[in-house]
């Protein structure tokens, strides 16, 4: 039996479309001021970079885990289409592959 | 000679504070949101692969805790000092510096540190310290 027939693609999906929209929203705020010239201006604006570094890797991340949670939907629902292509079989009589 | 820059505009720091304060809302909801939505990836994603994302994102949570920490902690000093007019050009707080170690830092600023009016418990470990004697035995230094 395939490993994905037990997982459940439209959930798994689900999941892939909360993740995405997740990075969309970090995704979002990561646009910001710049910061002022001062003195020490460049820590301050060393940090913020970091934040802004931060955030867009935290995006990556959720985007990533979207991508692939979408590839386990598609995975699980093609198991489940071969899977209920050999019932159909059953059911009229031919042999199964 | 070095000469000192322009003195910061006060309105381009409360911007940057206000920038801070709301990625740090940002990175607070998005982690609570990933939270369940690892607990979620955990129940419906039950293979080796499935788990190992749950606890990536687990991770990416801890990490998200973490900045948002510093993003309102960065907002805040920001916010004081706009507020303040004083000493815009100081140090920038060594917010992560020690983040990896599941520290959270706090910036002492400069003097010590007043309660003020809005009955928050402020560090305690701003005030006067009271020399004791090293325990017996003890290697001075």
């Amino acid at each position: 039996m395939p490993p994905e027939l037990h997982l459940h693609p439209d959930r798994l999906r689900s999941h892939a479309v909360m993740a995405a929209m997740l990075s969309e929203d970090l995704r979002a705020v990561v646009p910001g001021p710049d910061a002022p010239p001062a003195r020490d201006g460049a820590a301050l604006v060393a940090e913020q970079e970091r934040l802004r570094t931060a955030v867009l890797h935290a995006v990556r991340e959720l985007a990533e885990l979207s991508a692939v949670l979408a590839d386990a939907a598609a995975a699980a629902e093609a198991a489940d289409g071969v899977v209920a292509r050999s019932l159909g079989r059953i059911e009229v009589g031919e042999d199964p592959p | 000679m070095i000469r000192p820059g322009p003195p910061p505009d006060p309105d381009a720091v409360h911007a940057v504070a206000r920038w801070c304060a709301g990625l740090a809302d940002a990175l607070t909801e998005v982690g609570r949101q990933l939270e369940r939505l690892a607990e979620q990836i955990t129940h419906d994603w039950a293979d080796d692969r499935g788990r190992d994302w749950a606890e990536r994102s687990t991770l990416l949570r801890r990490e998200l805790g973490r900045e948002a920490v510093a993003a309102a902690e960065l907002g805040e000093v920001l916010a004081r000092r706009a507020a303040d007019d004083t000493d815009l050009d100081g140090p920038v707080p060594p917010l992560t510096a020690s983040l990896g170690a599941g520290l959270v830092p706090r910036y002492p600023g400069p003097g010590m540190r007043l309660g003020g009016t809005d009955a928050t418990r402020v560090d305690d470990d701003r005030g006067m310290r009271i020399a004791e004697l090293p325990a017996p035995g003890a290697e001075p230094g």
